[in-house]
């Protein structure tokens, strides 16, 4: 009997492990934290990803809802194509939280910063040396801060995530101010800062973030965050390291990629085989209206571009009036005139799959910067750090007279001119709405740019509502922005 | 009622004596076919003789006596003599609820009266009330508890069936569809013909032997044998044409214009569309892309065979054009089942079913205006269908395709080649056991091949693209039972148990190429442009499982099933694979009872209760894992202008996912009255699900926007009647009614961490599914000016209730606003018969749901980027004419085409007039003069007529804004037996 006992139990044994081994399915099309993360080249591509998400939030097949939110509701781009509700709320300031640019632009924030997360928690046995790690952390800490940048600015205070776990019991993260946003983003640019190299020496790591990158992104994010003398800190380190290319054309040239001439930092793109891929969908956006044959002849969808209130701003002398704008295309007259900078002669003729970087931070940009910090903290500059100089660069460029002392601008008017300025040169490169918030201008200039349009803008429209979603999903948010 | 009655004269009319005759007659079931073996009495005599094998009888009676017609599985005929019928006809009625049929219960059959749980038979006679569609969409109707939806209308979509409600979030509510003790996926590609038996299991006890899979009811379909005995030749033809249902009311090109103009906006009429407008024409763009469809479906069966084997030989061509231009269906079944007993203590058997299908499909894409039908309803209709050179017209807004050039160009072709086939052993090495080894799998290959023309429009690549996806499935299953009867005096028990294990493997590939030969198309992508993106997809998963079974039966009066099943399934987390399900019941024949066994009128009570629990794996594989997704848009990037491989957590691990359980209650009261002319089934439930397997919504900033979990929980609960009745019975005209109707609620009880809402569309105390939007109050008008400010609308706007009257219109001011899914639905029907003509009218219904009619918010608002409705041109408002009906055309307008509102709700009840059909049978003496035992011609008209309040193309569709559009079908047929 005792035998027979044994018999069974060992028959059994050997069943239930048989079962086991017959139930055991390892995923075949994706890897799983057991398989992956095993070599330094796993953590390159986990950094990679990282980076990936970037295209998201400016230039690539999600960006939509970056650009809307960037460029919409404010002076110089409206959208043409007002059948779509989701365009015409944006322009018309009568959104809800509900709409699903706000949710599809946070989430993709937010999937970016987990990616970042996992690279900045790298546990202590990961295969990778020091020194590398050093290096793929202070990367992933500046990619944190872009996308932070652009929640904070959107939506205000937003809960905060700086950790790769994932524990389910404590996963509800309240708001935090937009002050503790800003230390964080702040921080994590500093620090890569330190680290980050100002050039990768090699060809195949262009398009890494470098230290002028850092500091660069330092100093928009002090000026957004009303802390002029700190980002007067920060652009100095870049001042006189980049140069302006005497041809407009050549910013988005995709010849000269990563030239580090004048971009400081460009999101990465490139003509893939087939849409949705690398390929970004610049040209596809923003190409002159109403060509027969559209986006397959190198025009654009016509859904949105600049406004006319944008091209009648310019003087005629200015030479960006010429260069930026397309106001007949092939017979074809553009009114509004649409927007010419992101040009792309091979791949244009693609849908949605051209090979134009995204600038995101360039020389011009730094130099305006600079001079509205030194306007603003009243810092006089000597020599190369005068805000004459830094508005002049740009200004002859342009083949625009210098502004100089003898003008007699009080700070304010020259704040305006640098405000002005900023529009002429940085116009539809996602930077407008966020330049008349900080100049407490937006409102104004909404309903300057469209009297007739019966614009509801409110104050409280300097912010989004976080997405109403979000809220439903996290009930640590208990209050949306004030209006919402 | 009048049947009571005539039961009663002809009890009580005194019975004069008038002068023997002798009466010949043949008897014949409802298809005209001879039934030998009838037992035909004088009644109220011991004189009776039997129907020989043609079915012919004759005997010897009086004026005034009556006939007693009986056999096993019909309804008892009774038939006075008159001076005049020494030659009669006698047609049987057909028992629905005979007791001693064999009913399937999954690895076993049992007799109807022997069953404890609650097994509903489909009577294959109500499957031939849909001539055109597949096998799901002729169970509408027919069966209490199963709700059935043609929510597709294309050719060769299948239905979607609910049994008993909704129970499962996230992890499917199909179904577990088992033919011949194989699970295949649906019922697309069964022919009816072939079908000898389905059973519904719908309670926990009568489910739970498919355990695992069991928890959203399972579908048994039994196919046909072969008889011993004569061989039998059944021969099908049936043809119609369909034509298309609820055509929408567009805007002529003329109003189009004149909207346009009147709101001022910019638009840039093009030279065409001037040209269309001055001739005073207009482009119906939804003619243009539909047409009359046809429909042909012929049928073959050959069986028979001898004592020892019998063979099943079926053929079945299916093929269907569409409504809509370009779209069709078609489809070869070939069937062979064989049954042999080998010797005494071995029999064996085969089931083999091959399919090759074909379908041409619409763009299905749904609202992004290239959508075949969307594209069509909201193009504008000053727009030309072609340039006066003959290319089409291609100045469409918002960059859509011409529709006509969607019909026309669009080679979006799905090929299907299926196989599923097992044999089956059986040993009986003593008396009452038997041993049985069933094995049998599944291969099923896809290929789609997609060609987009450039010509299509600007949407699409100007050099062709083109696409291919090939995708193979291998499913094998054993299983392997022991079932042994034993009897003793009044006590029968039968006790099985089997084991079995199962594996699915998929894989696919996917080629994409642009700049192709338009001639060689997907047929020889070598010599495209460019190539990608390319990918492929593999994955598995495997089920084991062992179950047991006693059943007890006390006297035939006491009966008791007790079922246990255990599953593993690799989808599940290591720990959490495996799970028991067990159920009991209980049922009590209260008819066979001695106080009741005398009562005459009384054939069949039972009374039956049961309890179980029931499980659901129906999950995607590998979903307990995190996974890491390698490569793709936005997870890839570029370095030095060389693309880089990214990898990213695509998904979070849930190291505890594990079953999704319910429990289930079950009372039913089965009854037969009158001879079982008055039958039928009421059945109430309660349905317990727990452990949902949800993807419960994560907050965003973690990364991950949800997360598969098991929690909540979910109840059902309803009412089921069912009741077949034999209305008149007489010589020559038969009446029976069949009718069935279902309650449902459906309501969440828990979440999870104590929340009332998830995202604000799932809440506690509601169903699934349930509106929770703005409350549209009509629109504001020009005397409402100052409060509609308040809320930065102007008169013409879209009024929007301030529930919480805080001068803001947010998300604090939505409200339920009904539920997606019908609470109550059924079918009736009517077949009446006499002399060789039959006539039946079936109709289904389902009520007390809301449809989001969404296609309502592109026609009925100020939509610039096409055509909207006659009745927004006629109703919306304007100054001069204020409406508070649909807003004014103005951009910018607030909620003006309902979004988050519940304006596009509409009421959801329907009747639908499905089926209207006249046979006639040819005499007996016509079809014995070509050796046919029977040939029928029919004609029915399909879908005849549908009352109800929603006004978009189909009350069933899915998808509202881009449907395929319901039909009326006008069919014709003949079927012979030899």
């Amino acid at each position: 009997m005792r035998r027979f006992i044994y018999f069974v139990a060992v028959a059994v044994m050997l069943l239930v492990q048989g079962c086991e081994d017959f139930l055991t399915e390892i995923p075949k099309s994706s890897l799983t934290p057991e398989n992956s993360f095993k070599t330094t080249d796993d953590w390159n591509k986990t950094l990679t990803a990282a980076y990936g998400a970037m295209q998201n939030i400016t230039a690539g097949f999600a960006a939509k809802y970056a650009i809307t939110l960037g460029e919409f509701g404010t002076d110089e781009v409206q959208p043409f194509d007002l059948g779509w509700a989701a365009y015409a709320q944006l322009h018309y300031y009568t959104f809800s939280a509900d709409h699903e640019f706000f949710s599809n632009h946070y989430i993709n924030c937010y999937d970016g910063i987990k990616r970042c997360n996992t690279v900045i928690d790298m546990p202590s046995t990961a295969p990778v040396d020091p020194a590398s790690k050093e290096l793929m952390v202070a990367q992933a800490r500046f990619l944190r801060a872009l996308l932070y940048f652009d929640l904070v600015r959107m939506y205000g205070g937003v809960p905060l995530w700086t950790s790769a776990s994932v524990d389910k019991e404590q996963i509800m993260h309240p708001r935090s101010s937009a002050d503790a946003v800003y230390e964080v983003i702040v921080a994590d640019l500093s620090a890569a800062s330190q680290i980050l190299p100002t050039t990768w020496p090699n060809a195949e790591d262009k398009g890494r973030a470098t230290n002028y990158a850092a500091y660069a992104v330092l100093g928009r994010v002090y000026l957004q965050w009303g802390r002029p003398a700190d980002a007067l800190t920060a652009l100095k380190n870049v001042y006189g390291k980049f140069h302006l290319y005497d041809n407009y054309a050549d910013i988005w040239l995709p010849a000269n990629k990563n030239a580090e001439y004048e971009n400081i930092f460009e999101i990465q793109f490139k003509h893939s085989g087939a849409w949705g891929e690398e390929g970004s969908l610049q040209h596809s956006y923003w190409g002159p209206r109403n060509i027969p044959g559209a986006t397959t002849a190198f025009g654009g969808w016509g859904g949105f571009g600049p406004s006319q209130y944008l091209y009648d701003s310019y003087e005629d002398a200015d030479r960006r009036k010429e260069a930026f704008f397309w106001t007949e295309y092939q017979g074809i007259p553009q009114t509004p005139p649409s927007i010419r900078k992101f040009w792309d002669a091979n791949y244009g003729n693609e849908i949605e799959n051209d090979d134009l970087n995204f600038i995101y931070i360039r020389y011009a940009d730094v130099l305006l910067m600079l001079a509205e910090a030194l306007n603003a903290t009243g810092d006089a500059g000597q020599g190369e750090y005068d805000k004459y100089d830094c508005i002049n660069q740009v200004r002859e460029r342009a083949g625009l007279p210098d502004i100089t002392p003898e003008d007699n601008l009080s700070e304010e008017e020259f704040a305006d001119i640098i405000l002005e300025e900023r529009l002429h040169e940085l116009c539809c490169e996602h930077l407008r709405r966020f330049d008349l918030i900080r100049a407490g201008k937006l409102i104004d200039q909404v309903k300057a740019a469209y009297p007739n349009d019966g614009i509801n803008i409110q104050p409280h429209h300097v912010l989004y509502p976080i997405p109403q979603s979000a809220m439903d999903a996290n009930e640590a948010i208990t209050e949306n922005n004030p209006g919402y | 009622m009048k049947k009571i009655l005539l039961l009663i004269v002809a009890v009580f009319i005194p019975v004069a004596i008038f002068a023997q005759q002798r009466i010949q007659g043949i008897v014949l079931d409802e298809n005209q076919e001879p039934l030998a073996g009838v037992t035909v009495v004088i009644k109220g005599t011991a004189t009776g003789t039997v129907t020989d094998v043609d079915g012919r009888f004759s005997i010897d009676a009086k004026e005034g006596q009556s006939l007693e017609i009986s056999c096993m599985g019909m309804i008892t005929k009774t038939l006075p003599i008159t001076g005049k019928s020494p030659k009669v006809t006698v047609r049987m009625v057909t028992d629905s609820y005979y007791l001693d049929n064999a009913i399937a219960i999954g690895y076993g059959t049992a007799k109807k009266s022997d069953l404890t749980g609650a097994v509903a038979s489909v009577q294959t006679e109500n499957l031939k009330n849909t001539k055109i569609g597949m096998v799901s969409s002729a169970l509408q109707g027919s069966v209490a508890g199963v709700q059935v939806t043609q929510g597709n209308m294309k050719p060769g979509a299948d239905a979607g069936i609910l049994i008993r409600g909704a129970s499962s979030i996230n992890a499917g509510t199909t179904p577990l569809f088992i033919v011949d003790g194989v699970p295949v996926d649906g019922l697309q590609d069964m022919s009816s013909s072939d079908i000898q038996s389905i059973e519904i299991l719908k309670d926990a006890s009568s489910a739970s032997i498919y355990g695992s899979r069991g928890s959203n009811g399972v579908v048994l379909i039994t196919t046909k044998k072969g008889t011993a005995g004569k061989a039998r030749i059944s021969l099908n033809a049936t043809a119609g044409v369909q034509t298309m249902m609820n055509k929408q009311d567009m805007m002529t090109a003329q109003q189009y214009y004149d909207l346009i103009e009147t709101t001022g906006q910019s638009y840039n009429w093009t030279s065409a569309e001037l040209r269309l407008l001055s001739r005073g024409e207009s482009t119906d763009w939804q003619d243009a892309v539909t047409q009359n469809g046809s429909f042909q479906n012929y049928n073959l069966s050959v069986s028979g065979g001898s004592d020892k084997m019998t063979h099943y030989l079926g053929l079945d061509w299916y093929d269907q054009k569409g409504i809509i231009r370009n779209s069709s269906f078609n489809k070869l079944t070939v069937r062979y089942n064989m049954d042999s007993q080998l010797a005494d203590w071995l029999r064996m058997g085969v089931r083999v079913n091959f399919i090759e299908s074909r379908l041409m499909n619409i763009n299905e894409e749904s609202d992004s205006g290239y959508g075949t039908l969307f594209s069509a309803i909201s193009s504008q209709p000053t727009a030309p269908i072609y340039n006066a050179d003959g290319s089409y017209f291609d100045g469409f807004l918002n960059t859509k395709a011409n529709p006509v050039a969607i019909v026309d160009l669009l080679d979006k072709g799905t090929k299907k080649t299926r196989g599923v086939g097992s044999f089956y052993l059986e040993f009986e090495p003593v008396r009452n056991l038997r041993i049985r080894t069933d094995n049998g799998g599944e291969v099923v290959f896809f290929k789609i091949n997609e060609f987009e023309d450039g010509r299509m429009g600007q949407h699409y690549d100007p050099d062709g693209h083109a696409r291919i996806t090939a995708s193979k499935k291998i499913y094998w299953q054993t299983e392997n039972t022991i079932t042994y009867d034993f009897a003793k005096d009044r006590h029968m028990f039968t006790v099985m148990g089997g084991f079995s294990a199962s594996r699915t493997a998929y894989e696919d590939v996917v080629a994409d190429v642009k700049g192709i030969d338009p001639i060689l198309r997907y047929n020889s992508i070598y010599g495209a442009e460019t190539h990608g993106p390319n990918s492929s997809y593999a994955s598995a998963s495997t089920l084991v499982s062992f179950y047991g079974r006693a059943t007890y039966n006390y006297d035939e009066r006491y009966l008791l099933t007790v079922t246990m099943r255990g599953d593993g399934s690799s989808k599940f987390a290591p720990g959490h694979r495996w799970s028991f399900f067990p159920s009991a019941a209980f049922a009590w024949r209260i008819s066979e009872e001695k106080f009741l066994k005398s009562v005459p009128q009384v054939n069949n009570l039972k009374l039956r209760l049961s309890a179980g629990r029931l499980g659901n794996q129906n999950i995607g594989d590998y979903a307990y894992t995190a996974q890491v997704t390698q490569g793709g848009q936005a997870i890839s990037y570029v370095f030095g202008n060389n693309l880089a491989t990214g990898a990213a957590y695509s998904s979070i691990s849930n190291p505890e996912l594990t079953w999704e359980k319910s429990t289930q209650f079950d009372l039913g009261i089965d009854f037969g009255f009158f001879g079982n002319r008055i039958a039928g089934t009421v059945d109430a439930y309660y349905k317990r699900t727990t452990d949902l397997l949800w993807t419960v919504p994560l907050p965003y900033e973690s990364g991950y926007t949800s997360s598969l979990t098991n929690v909540g929980k979910l109840d059902n609960k309803g009412i089921e009647f069912s009741l077949n009745t034999v209305n008149l019975n007489l010589k020559n005209f038969e009446w029976v009614t069949s009718f069935n109707i279902s309650y449902n609620r459906n309501e969440i009880v828990e979440l999870y961490d104590g929340k009332q809402d998830v995202n604000k569309s799932l809440f506690v105390g509601h169903s699934i599914g349930e509106y929770y939007t703005l409350k549209s109050d009509g629109i504001w008008q020009l005397d409402e000016a100052d409060e509609a400010a308040v809320y930065g609308a102007v008169p013409g706007d879209r009024k929007i209730m301030d529930l919480d009257g805080n001068d803001i219109i947010n998300g604090d001011d939505r409200d339920f606003a009904g539920q997606s899914t019908p609470t109550w639905y059924g079918g009736f029907g009517n077949t009446f018969r006499f002399f060789g003509i039959d006539v039946t009218v079936f109709m289904n219904f389902a009520g007390g749901h809301k449809i989001n009619n969404s296609l309502l918010r592109y026609l009925n608002s100020y939509n610039v980027w096409g055509n909207m409705s006659k009745d927004y041109y006629n109703n919306y408002w304007r100054v001069d004419r204020p409406s508070n009906k649909y807003p004014a055309p103005r951009v910018g307008s607030a909620y003006s085409n309902g979004d988050g509102t519940d304006a596009n709700l509409e009421d959801g009840k329907y009747l639908r007039i499905k089926n209207v059909e006249i046979g006639y049978t040819l005499p007996k003496r016509w079809t014995d003069a070509i050796r046919s035992s029977s040939i029928r011609l029919f004609f029915s008209i399909q879908n005849l007529a549908t009352l109800t309040r929603y006004t978009g193309y189909d009350v069933e569709a899915w998808d509202q804004t881009n449907p395929y559009p319901g039909s009326r079908s006008y069919i014709g047929g003949i079927s012979i037996n030899f």
